[in-house]
Parts: C-alpha cells; sequence; structure tokens
C-alpha cells in the first residue's frame, strides 16, 4: 500500500496525513478498495483531544484539510453530519461489477457453443421467436446466430446498465462501463425517474461525481463518447461475416472444390474422384445408413431380409433344378413371384442382390446389367485339366507387361467395334483356354464388385447354333486372367491356327464366336495322347480358314512329336520351357562336344504356345534374358541355344530326334 | 454451415439416406453423388443468406 500525496499547506499536509493513518488503521482488515467512512465530528472530537485546542478551530482546519485533498478523501453530507470516504488504495472509487463470467452469461453465450442446423432443434416452432430481452427465453446468442434477431436490435438495447456491464472485457472496456454507469446515474435523472430512486436512496453512489468530480474522470470520459460508434457498428459486420462463410469444400484426398459451383458443373470435373470418395466413406460408416450392391446405393433400413428357408430355396434352385448360374430377375421370377411391374420390385431386387453378397454360400458371377449368382457346389466351368492357379501363373507374362494383342486393333477400336479377332494357338484349342489379354479385356466385361474374382459369360455360335457357358477369371496380382470352357467348342469345329471373331450382342454377359468356314481340308496335325501323356500326328479334316504359320501340322513343325508334355506345374517356369523347346525344334548346328541348336523366332512361338501360352514380346524377353540363348548378328529373327553337356544324356537325346510317322 | 466444417461423406448423410428412402428405388451412385452435392450446396448458402442478412 502506498501512501498518496497529500495537497494544501503543510499544516493541512500534515492534518491529512494523519486523518489519513487514522482511517486506514481503522479499515485495517477492509479490502484495498472497500470504503473507509468516518464523520468530521469524530475526527474533531479526536483532534481536539490531542492538540488542546478550541474545537471549533479544529473541525474548520479539519474540514479544510480534507476539502484541499478531495482526491483522497470524498465527502459526504448527511443533514448535519458530514463523513470523510476513503480506501486504502488513497481514494475511493465506486465498485465495478464484471460479470461477464457468470453462470448467467456463461449458459446463454457460451465460447464455444455447438453449431446448430436447424433451429427448430432448440425452439419449439409453435412459440414465436422473441425479439425483446425480457423473460429470456432464448439466448441472445443463439438468436443472433440463426439469424432471428439481427445486430442492430441487440446493439439498440445497449442502453440497458446490465447489457452495459456484460461487454467489457479488458480494463479499458471496464473503465468505459464504469464511466457509462456514473453517466447513467447522474444524467438521465430527469428522463428516467424510476432509476432516480435509488440514487436518492443510496446517496453514496452519487456524491462524489456531482459534488467531486474525480481527478481521473477526463481521462475516463473520451472512451464515453466513443458510444455512438458502437452503435454504428451493425453496418460493417454484415459485409464481413458474408466473407467468412467459408465455401471451398475439402475432400479426404485434398482436392478442394467450390460449393458455390452447381453440382452438375462439379461432378464433370471431379465427377470420378466425388463418387470414389462418397463410396469410400459410405462403406465406411458405421451406421451403414446406406449400403451398395455394385454402383446402386440404397437405404439399408429399406433392404428386406431374406430367412434361412429363403436362403436354402435359392440354393437349391440353383444347384440342383437349373445347376448353372442364375440371373436374379430368374430367380425373384420362380421362386419369389415378383413382377417387374410392382412398384418395390427394384427394391427388392436390390435387397435379393445385396443379401445375396453377404452369404458364404453364394457367388457373385454377374457383370453389369446381368447379376448371375453361383452357388457353393455348382460344378466348375471349364477344363479340370488346367487349375487355376497353375493358369494364373502360367498366363502371368501378361500381367509383367509382355502382351502384344493390341498390336494389330487398338483397345478403342476394339469398344467401338465391339468385337477383336483371334489367331488360336495349340495349347488354347487343346485346353478350350484363351489368355485374358488387354485387348480380351477390351472387349469383355470388368467385374461388378470391387471383391469378385470371376464372372460367368455366355459365348454363341451362331454358326452351329450352339452356346456353351465360359468363366472369366479376372486377373489377381501377379496372375493373369483367362477365359475358360471352351474346350468342347474348339475341338468339335476348330484347329490350331484357326482365325475366330468374338463380338459382344446386347446382352451384356452374352457374346458369339465366330469362324471363317472354307472347304474341307485334311492335314497331319499335331494332337495330345492324353494315355501315352505324348504329342502326334493325325490326319484330321477340318474346315475352318487358318493362318498357316500357326497352322502346327506335321510338314513344318515335324519335330514338335518329340515334345514333352510336361506337367502343367513345370510349364510354369518359362524359361525351361524355352530351354526344353528349342531342344526339340531347334535345328542343330554345333558338334557332339559342343552341341548349338539354331532356330527361328517363328517356329519358337508356335512351339512354346503349344506347351504354354506365350506372347512374341515375352519369348523375346526370355530368349535375350536367358544365358543359353545368342541371336544370330546377320539374320533377323534367328536364335542360337547352346544346351548344357550332360554326357549320359546326350546320347540318348540325339535318339529321340526321329522324323518317322508316328501310327497314332 | 460453413464448407469447412463439412465432413464429405459424414456431414448431411442423414439427410441423403432420407432422400433415398422418399425414392423407394435404389439410385446409381453417380446420381446420389450429384444430389449429395447438391444438399451441401444448399446448406453453404442457406448459411451465407444467414450470415449477409445478418
Amino acid at each position: 500500500m502506498t501512501e498518496p500525496t497529500f495537497h494544501g499547506n503543510a499544516d493541512q499536509q500534515v492534518l491529512a496525513a494523519q486523518v489519513f493513518k487514522i482511517m486506514t488503521g481503522q479499515g485495517a482488515m477492509f479490502a484495498s478498495e472497500t470504503a473507509i467512512r468516518q464523520t468530521l465530528t469524530n475526527l474533531a472530537d479526536f483532534f481536539v483531544a490531542q492538540k488542546k485546542a478550541e474545537r471549533s478551530t479544529v473541525t474548520t482546519q479539519i474540514d479544510a484539510a480534507m476539502r484541499a485533498n478531495g482526491a483522497v478523501f470524498a465527502r459526504e453530507e448527511h443533514g448535519e453530519e458530514v463523513t470523510y470516504i476513503t480506501s486504502k488504495q488513497g481514494s475511493y472509487q465506486p465498485r465495478s461489477e464484471q460479470n461477464n463470467h457468470m453462470f448467467k452469461r456463461r449458459l446463454f453465450e457460451p465460447e464455444h457453443p455447438l453449431p446448430i442446423d436447424d433451429i427448430s432443434v432448440v425452439v419449439t416452432t409453435t412459440r414465436p421467436a422473441l425479439t425483446t430481452v425480457e423473460p429470456v427465453f432464448i439466448s441472445d446468442y443463439w438468436q443472433r446466430q440463426v439469424g432471428i434477431l439481427p445486430e442492430e436490435e441487440l446493439e439498440g438495447e445497449q442502453p440497458d446498465a446490465e447489457a452495459v456491464q456484460a461487454a467489457p472485457v479488458d480494463q479499458v472496456e471496464q473503465e468505459e462501463a464504469v464511466a457509462e454507469v456514473l453517466e447513467l446515474v447522474t444524467a438521465p435523472i430527469a428522463e428516467q425517474p424510476v432509476v432516480e430512486q435509488p440514487v436518492v436512496e443510496q446517496p453514496v453512489v452519487e456524491q462524489p461525481v456531482v459534488e467531486q468530480p474525480v481527478v481521473e474522470q477526463p481521462a475516463i470520459k473520451p472512451p464515453v463518447v466513443k458510444q455512438p460508434a458502437v452503435v454504428e457498428m451493425p453496418a460493417p459486420v454484415a459485409p464481413v461475416a458474408a466473407l467468412v462463410v467459408g465455401t471451398m469444400l475439402t475432400l479426404p484426398n485434398g482436392v478442394q472444390i467450390d460449393l458455390r459451383r452447381p453440382a452438375s458443373d462439379l461432378m464433370s470435373q471431379y465427377g470420378a474422384t466425388l463418387v470414389s470418395q462418397l463410396r469410400s466413406k459410405l462403406d465406411s460408416d458405421p451406421l451403414r445408413r446406406i449400403v451398395m450392391f455394385g454402383s446402386d446405393a440404397f437405404p439399408e433400413m429399406q433392404v428386406a431380409n431374406f430367412g434361412k428357408n429363403d436362403l436354402r430355396r435359392i440354393r437349391d434352385y440353383i444347384q440342383q433344378e437349373r445347376q448353372q448360374p442364375l440371373l436374379d430377375t430368374e430367380i425373384i421370377a420362380d421362386l419369389f413371384y415378383h413382377n417387374p411391374r410392382q412398384a418395390d420390385y427394384e427394391a427388392f431386387r436390390f435387397a435379393l442382390n445385396y443379401r445375396l453378397s453377404k452369404e458364404k454360400d453364394f457367388e457373385f458371377v454377374g457383370v453389369e446389367g446381368a447379376r448371375l449368382w453361383s452357388a457353393k457346389g455348382l460344378p466348375a466351368l471349364g477344363s479340370k485339366r488346367v487349375k487355376a492357379s497353375d493358369l494364373g501363373q502360367i498366363t502371368g507374362y501378361i500381367e509383367e507387361g509382355f502382351d502384344d494383342s493390341l498390336q494389330d486393333q487398338s483397345a478403342e477400336m476394339i469398344r467401338k467395334s465391339g468385337q477383336l479377332s483371334h489367331v488360336l494357338t495349340f495349347f488354347e484349342w487343346e485346353y478350350g483356354v484363351l489368355p485374358l489379354t488387354r485387348a480380351l479385356a477390351a472387349l469383355l466385361p470388368t467385374p461388378l464388385l470391387a471383391e469378385q474374382r470371376t464372372a460367368v459369360l455366355r459365348f454363341d455360335s451362331p454358326q452351329r447354333f450352339t452356346s456353351a457357358l465360359v468363366e472369366l477369371r479376372y486377373p489377381t496380382g501377379n496372375r493373369g486372367g483367362s477365359l475358360t470352357g471352351m474346350e468342347e467348342f474348339f475341338h468339335e469345329n476348330l484347329v490350331p491356327g484357326a482365325l475366330l471373331t468374338i463380338a459382344r450382342t446386347a446382352e451384356p454377359q452374352v457374346f458369339t464366336i465366330a469362324y471363317e468356314e472354307q472347304q474341307e481340308a485334311t492335314d497331319r496335325l499335331l494332337m495330345l495322347d492324353e494315355k501315352k501323356n505324348k504329342f502326334a500326328f493325325v490326319n484330321l479334316p477340318y474346315f475352318v480358314a487358318v493362318d498357316e504359320d500357326m497352322l502346327v501340322n506335321q510338314q513344318r513343325y515335324g519335330r514338335l512329336r518329340n515334345l514333352k508334355s510336361l506337367p502343367m506345374n513345370e510349364r510354369r517356369k518359362s524359361e525351361d520351357v524355352l530351354e526344353h523347346v528349342f531342344d526339340i525344334i531347334g535345328e542343330p548346328v554345333g558338334t557332339r562336344t559342343e552341341p548349338r541348336n539354331m532356330a527361328a523366332a517363328n517356329n519358337l512361338l508356335v512351339a512354346m504356345n503349344v506347351l504354354r501360352p506365350t506372347s512374341r514380346s515375352f519369348l523375346e524377353h526370355l530368349l535375350k534374358e536367358g544365358d543359353r540363348f545368342e541371336a544370330d548378328g546377320g539374320r533377323d529373327g534367328v536364335w542360337f541355344y547352346t544346351p548344357e553337356v550332360v554326357e549320359a544324356t546326350q546320347q540318348n537325346t540325339d535318339d529321340e530326334y526321329d522324323d518317322d510317322d508316328d501310327d497314332y | 454451415m460453413d464448407a469447412k466444417n463439412i465432413e464429405y461423406g459424414e456431414t448431411a448423410l442423414d439427410k441423403l439416406a432420407q432422400m433415398l428412402r422418399a425414392g423407394g428405388q435404389p439410385q446409381d451412385i453417380t446420381k446420389l453423388t450429384e444430389r449429395y452435392l447438391e444438399i451441401l450446396r444448399e446448406m453453404v448458402q442457406s448459411e451465407q443468406q444467414r450470415a449477409s442478412a445478418s
């Protein structure tokens, strides 16, 4: 506590200091800003006893000293009695209430209010929104948040003393509020007699203002002049608020879109991203509010349930009665008797597909536009001679990038024309398999579901009036895809080297397979005798136009009869297969001690395709990478192979070369 | 609502589901996405109007 500076002459300063000491001693236990009151009479009694002087003289001296130090001692008169007021701070300031942290305010004007989308959540719509503050039904804050109460109205309430007191936050604002209170108490007395009453009853507050203008007042007053400026605030607030509302939406992948643009514009520019992001969000929604099947979305709440009996009926119908994958529309029509004209047909169809996709006993084998379902235990389509896993690895070279199927026809052309041409190789003909090259993939439908592994297609032959169900295996990882199930059709109608045309139809899962017919021709063609597990040439008539280079006849590829029919798991090893093929089809150009074979790449390609599917680019890759292969510098497309010298087996190998006709 | 407070794929998903329920038919994801964008757009625009009115 610092002692204030006293004014007046020397005696008055001493006297004032004594009075201040007496009064602060009297209020030793008071708070620093609490008023300490003492009457002139009491002070006079004390000093008369001390100074042994005349009472009237002492009274006059005290009063003069107090008046000279009006900044320290406020003066009050109650009739005849004069009272001086000070505090331990050195002067008395009326206390200002800072109540902006009161529970009432924190309740109605929280610092971090929860967002509300709709005012109806907070306010009952049956009661009109209040525009005045009197019985507070809705806080001003919330009314301002939802735009019911404009800023002007709120500011218009400022004359309310309580509202004025609520505003100050820092010290300067607090001082403003004090000044406002003082003005409100003094100035509008004539206008507001109601406010005047407490002033008369409690002149404590009024006195210092009216009779003794506080020294600090001029410093406080200027902010009071600012009051009209506060009233004018709403004008600039509106545009600022409008600018603050952001319209840039950031997608989970970081892409920003402006929501002021029409939805169609945004879809045309960011359609793929927006769809995939929404799809992934719907899939990860823990509440599963909207569920998906393929590209269709539907609220989970409305998806019909299928009981165990329903699922058993469907499974039995597919497995035992029809014994083939069935369309969802067939299942609905045959088992549930729903008519497509019924209003809930599409919803029921969605429910069937969605529920079956969640069952382990069913597998989706359809495509977009034809939702086929297969049941567990249904016989597999295609040849059992080649396992799906072996075939996936054998055709893996396509996924490695060694696919030259688009050299003669572009993917765009295939999509546009809806058909492609293909020359059948021996392996494809023998096992009824077509590797899923990029050319074929451009024609065939893509999987509808993310986890879909296979699709069942129907291949119709308009020339033979036959059809076959074909399994389309989609590539996974480094395993290639394939079409299987055409073994019977190939063996009955075609030969290796035949030129095929595959075309799509109006139905998404139906394709046609055609070939060019010609006059009957007979040739000695390579065949695989499964019982003896060896290759042989046999006379075979055929009626189809062929690519002579790919026709595996005895005249051109006679050496292939010595080819070993390697087990499928060995055919995965493309390098070993090539060495074996080169050893068989190559022309010996070396010596017995230094054997060397020579072969043209075209012949190697045909021979390789007897044992496993191989593209030209993949063959070239194997030849270039192999240590034992060497290109002929002078002749393009001619390669040499230097086999490993094994004395014991060399004799046997030489003996195996036998160009005599087989009697098979 | 301010676009900054929008979580794409989460905000107003109930409205989207409600709209889908009202339709009674499964809807293609592309159309659904467009409708969802419209809902978000309406929310932002209404907030802008409120702000400019106040």
